[in-house]
């Protein structure tokens, strides 16, 4: 693995999934993961077969919804959706998310 | 998410775990695709693309397990390998299996059929609205009450109105249920009982159908109307809801139903199955004194039976002022409906449920026994789990899910044991436990049988599993697991003696007491005598033709080929209770109210021959004789009867005479003493004669004969032509004909069952015991072979061998039965109401009970002894 690259943080995958696929509408799975590479601009080292179990653990928990589709190059493919339920989701950890980080900016901060 | 929400979607995501799994794959081999053809795209030759296709989704196999762990309940899942792992361990071992098996369904089984079996006297609710706050009330007589049995009746029932400050209700049902005939289509005999208008209404309970009776119906002289029970509406009505408004044809008179009670109701006192008003209010002038009824209340909230006591006693106190004799002797009563219902029964249904709990702690004992004994030998099994990465919170669990499935086996076939005891247990209860006929297998026992079943899967399995969770071989591979159990077993097993001395020692005493009941002289003979009894219905055959007609069958029974005696009495004979009678007048003295209490006495009408037919000797004077009926009265007295009315004079020509204020004419006249009967035990074996005065004329106004025929021609045959020659003179009229044998045979019932249900009980637990201790000896010798074969090698004799596991042994039995006799000290006072005869500590009982224990358990031993005995040092060493 790529020493300067970080691994993905716990619990951060599904934060990312969903803004992702709030912002670019009904997606499949490999369009998210590409969509999370090119943003990430390589900085982020991650496997993309875990993303398919986050993809369903947010699908149970009712946050994001799926149906058959087909894809630019005529695949059949699953594409993601956010919900309304996933939308509140998303707020509320993008809220807890900024408030961590801060947090955590200020701790690195004040401790060098 | 909510936590419900959480679960729900859990368990569907885990019922449709292959949908998700197949999901995964498909999204997996998706992803691939795409991914190869950008990569083909920007130019990779098609097997590189495939490579870094492969490497950029990383481990696939992972993904797709965590897809499966993630819709997976872990804990469910464990517990379903666990059930199929037990179930495969136990078919392996069939012998361990079915023995624990049966062991549990044994005791599972008698606990089950006999908590079936009390649960309406002790557990069940009454079929009454609250029924907590309900009591009997009014007062008792301080004599003339069986003992166990009180009565409370109530005089002047206008006296209670309003009602008193901590009752919400006062209700009253006349004391005797009528019996009363329907005389139209299929005639049958029906008892009916008399109740005030708010009676249902105090028990809180509405009729199913139809309405409940309005104060108008229970004012005297109203028309007749009448509430059936559910039964006869199903029967008579086949329960059309039409019924009301119908009639049903009663002693001749045609009432109309009103009302059709709920299904399972049940009178707080007696039986019926129709209830019409009593109808006595406003009161007859013309009526002296008043009538006896059974008083029920409803106690406010928070009001305790003892607070209403106390309310209740001056009002009683008044009730019974104006009564001769009655004033000192009647205590006021409240009491709460059920012990009222159960009275003294609920004793000997708490010592039974006492005997079964022992027997299935017992059972229970056992199987923990074996499976420990199991474990032991499954030491290597347990290690390999171990080592292969199971922990040993999860070895635990799999013990813990061995012994759950031997319970619930067990407990399965006890319920089809159970099914099968109850109705032994039904059969040879004794009539004094109630209501035990009406018991069933319904949802509630089995709810209770499958909670037991659990318990007893926890209490076995929880040994096996503090011996995975505290050994130490499991870490360390030594060998030392064994020895942590033999001290865990050898507590069990002084557990399970400990329990079957108790059981043993009540056994022994419950039969003691049976023995010197059936021992006691009763002082009559009854063999080869046959008891018949007829009652007739007061409302078809009123006064002054039941004497008429009792005589008339006295005659025809007289006149049956093979009949050699006949008597008739006005009480089941000899033991059955006649009238009681107090108040009598001597020698033309009038009565002295200060002796009432001491002269109450069974007052038996008799037909002459009564006293050759039970050959109950006549100590003075002379019996009766043909020429005694109908002419001057003449009385014989009992022993005790003649030292109570005439003490210390000859009561031969002394005249007797009943109160005459209180009796009609012909009971009332003067009549001579002209003979002492010897005492017999009228009231059953236990009790001392009760004094009993014997006459030829008082059947007056008797309604049931109770005849004594004694028959050449075989039971079955007399009884067929008895009841030919009853129903020759009233074809629809019931008889009861009974060898006077069981009418004897009854009098020590309740003792006979409970000592040969405890008798039973106390055997398998000796049995259990036996087999436990057995299997701890051998098992013992087992561990100890390369010991044993040391010694032997060293020149120990093998007597010597054979003696330490005997002594050993003993040693265990011993303190078994020190804390056997400790705890049924403890105990024993559960016990002593149903003894006779012999005390609850009696030495010679417990002695006995000691002595088969330590011969049976010591037997047990004798084949692990000699076996011990039997190494041989060789092979012993060698098998190291």
């Amino acid at each position: 693995m790529d020493k300067d690259k970080a691994a993905i943080l716990q619990g951060t995958l599904d934060l990312l999934v969903l803004k992702t696929v709030e912002t670019l509408g009904p997606l499949h799975g490999w369009a998210i993961a590409k969509r999370i590479e090119q943003i990430s601009e390589d900085l982020l080292e991650m496997k993309y077969g875990t993303l398919y179990p986050a993809l369903m653990r947010l699908e149970q928990s009712g946050w994001i919804s799926s149906e058959w589709g087909t894809s630019d190059n005529n695949r059949r493919a699953r594409f993601y959706s956010i919900t309304r339920q996933g939308r509140k989701q998303l707020a509320l950890e993008a809220k807890s998310w900024e408030q961590m980080s801060a947090f955590i900016t200020r701790m690195l901060g004040s401790t060098r | 998410m909510s936590p419900i929400r959480s679960v729900i979607s859990r368990l569907s995501a885990l019922l449709r775990r292959r949908e998700w799994d197949e999901r995964v794959d498909e999204e997996l081999e998706f992803h691939i695709g795409m991914e190869i053809e950008e990569n083909v795209r920007r130019g990779m030759a098609p097997p590189d693309a495939r490579a870094a296709a492969h490497r950029k989704i990383g481990n696939t196999t992972q993904v797709c397990e965590e897809v499966y762990h993630m819709n997976t309940i872990s804990f469910l899942e464990e517990t379903a390998h666990n059930f199929r792992l037990s179930f495969r361990t136990l078919r392996k071992n069939p012998g361990f299996a079915v023995t624990a098996v049966l062991v549990l369904a044994l005791g599972l089984g008698a606990s089950t059929a006999m908590f079936s079996a009390l649960d309406r006297i002790l557990f069940r609710p009454l079929p009454y609205a609250d029924a907590d706050r309900l009591v009997n009330l009014g007062w008792t007589m301080a004599f003339g009450a069986a003992p166990g049995q009180t009565q409370t009746v109530l005089f002047h029932r206008e006296r209670w109105k309003p009602t008193p400050e901590p009752f919400t209700a006062v209700t009253t049902m006349v004391s005797t249920v009528d019996m009363c005939d329907v005389t139209e289509q299929q005639p049958e005999r029906l008892r009916c009982a008399r109740i005030e208008s708010n009676f249902l209404q105090t028990l809180g309970v509405r009729p199913a159908v139809g309405r409940d009776f309005t104060p108008e119906d229970d004012t005297r002289g109203a028309p007749p109307v009448a509430i059936i029970s559910h039964d006869v509406w199903t029967r008579r009505f086949l329960a059309d809801a039409g019924a009301i408004g119908r009639t049903i044809e009663l002693n001749g008179n045609p009432i109309p139903v009103i009302g059709v009670l709920p299904a399972g109701f049940a009178m707080p006192a007696g039986e019926a199955d129709i209830l019409r008003p009593q109808q006595i209010l406003p009161l007859d002038p013309a009526s002296r004194g008043g009538s006896f009824f059974t008083a029920f209340g409803r106690l406010k909230q928070g009001v305790s039976p003892e607070q209403a006591r106390a309310v209740v006693a001056p009002i009683v106190a008044d009730d019974v002022k104006d009564l001769p004799g009655f004033g000192d002797n009647a205590k006021a009563r409240v009491v709460p409906l059920r012990d009222f219902l159960v009275g003294d029964a609920a004793r000997v249904a708490w010592l039974l449920l006492g005997a079964v709990a022992g027997l299935l702690l017992i059972a229970c004992v056992n199987v923990a026994n074996l499976i420990l004994a199991r474990m032991a030998a499954r030491t290597r099994e347990f290690e390999v789990r171990s080592a292969l990465g199971a922990g040993r919170a999860r070895l635990a669990r799999l013990a813990l899910t061995e012994s759950l499935l031997l319970a619930v086996a067990g407990g399965g076939l006890g319920m089809l044991l159970a099914a099968a005891m109850l109705r032994v247990f039904v059969q040879l209860a004794p009539s004094s436990i109630p209501e035990i006929d009406q018991a069933s297998l319904d949802l509630r026992v089995f709810a209770v049988a499958v909670v037991l079943a659990l318990a007893a899967g926890a209490a076995v399995g929880i040994w096996p599993t503090l011996s995975v969770l505290r050994s130490r071989t499991l870490q360390y591979g030594a060998r030392a697991t064994a020895a942590a159990h033999p001290r865990m077993r050898f507590t069990l097993v002084t557990v399970q003696i400990a329990l079957t001395v108790a059981m043993l020692g009540g056994s022994a005493l419950l039969l003691r007491t049976l023995w010197n009941l059936v021992s006691v002289p009763l002082g009559y003979q009854s063999e080869r005598v046959l008891t018949m009894s007829v009652a007739l219905n007061p409302a078809l055959y009123p006064n002054g033709s039941r004497d008429p007609f009792f005589e008339r069958l006295l005659e025809r029974v007289r006149g049956l080929p093979g009949t050699a005696a006949v008597t008739m009495s006005n009480g089941a004979s000899p033991a059955g209770t006649p009238a009681k009678l107090t108040g009598f007048s001597l020698d033309g003295r009038p009565p002295d109210s200060s002796q009432f209490k001491s002269q109450l006495m069974r007052a038996r009408a008799v037909t002459p021959g009564y006293f050759q037919m039970f050959g109950i000797p006549i100590l003075r004077g002379r019996a009766f004789v043909e020429a005694d009926r109908g002419t001057q009265p003449v009385v014989i007295l009992s022993e005790s009867a003649a030292q109570i009315l005439f003490p210390g004079q000859d009561p031969l020509g002394h005249t007797v005479q009943l109160l005459p204020s209180m009796y009609a004419n012909e009971w009332a006249k003067p009549a001579e003493v002209v003979g002492i009967a010897r005492g017999i035990r009228n009231t059953g074996p236990a009790l001392e004669p009760e004094p009993e005065i014997y006459a030829t004329a008082w059947f007056q106004n008797s309604s049931t004969a109770y005849f004594a025929i004694r028959t050449q021609a075989g039971t079955a045959t007399a009884a067929a032509s008895l009841k030919q020659a009853v129903a020759e003179l009233d074809p629809v009229l019931p008889v009861t004909i009974v060898p006077a044998d069981d009418q004897v045979a009854r009098l020590t019932e309740r003792p006979r069952f409970l000592a040969w249900l405890l008798s039973a009980f106390a055997g398998l637990a000796l049995l259990l015991a036996a087999a436990g201790l057995y299997g701890v000896a051998s098992y013992l010798v087992t561990q100890r072979t390369r010991d044993i074969g040391v010694r032997i090698a060293l020149g120990a004799a093998p007597s010597d061998i054979s003696r330490q596991v005997v002594g050993e042994a003993a040693r265990w039995i011993a303190a078994g039965a020190v804390l056997g006799c400790a705890l049924a000290w403890a105990a024993t006072r559960a016990i002593e109401a149903q003894l006779y005869g012999v005390g609850s500590r009696d030495p010679l009982s417990w002695i006995a009970a000691l002595g088969v224990l330590t011969v049976t358990l010591l037997l047990a031993v004798l084949r692990p002894a000699a076996r011990a005995a039997r190494v041989d040092p060789m092979e012993a060493l060698r098998a190291e």
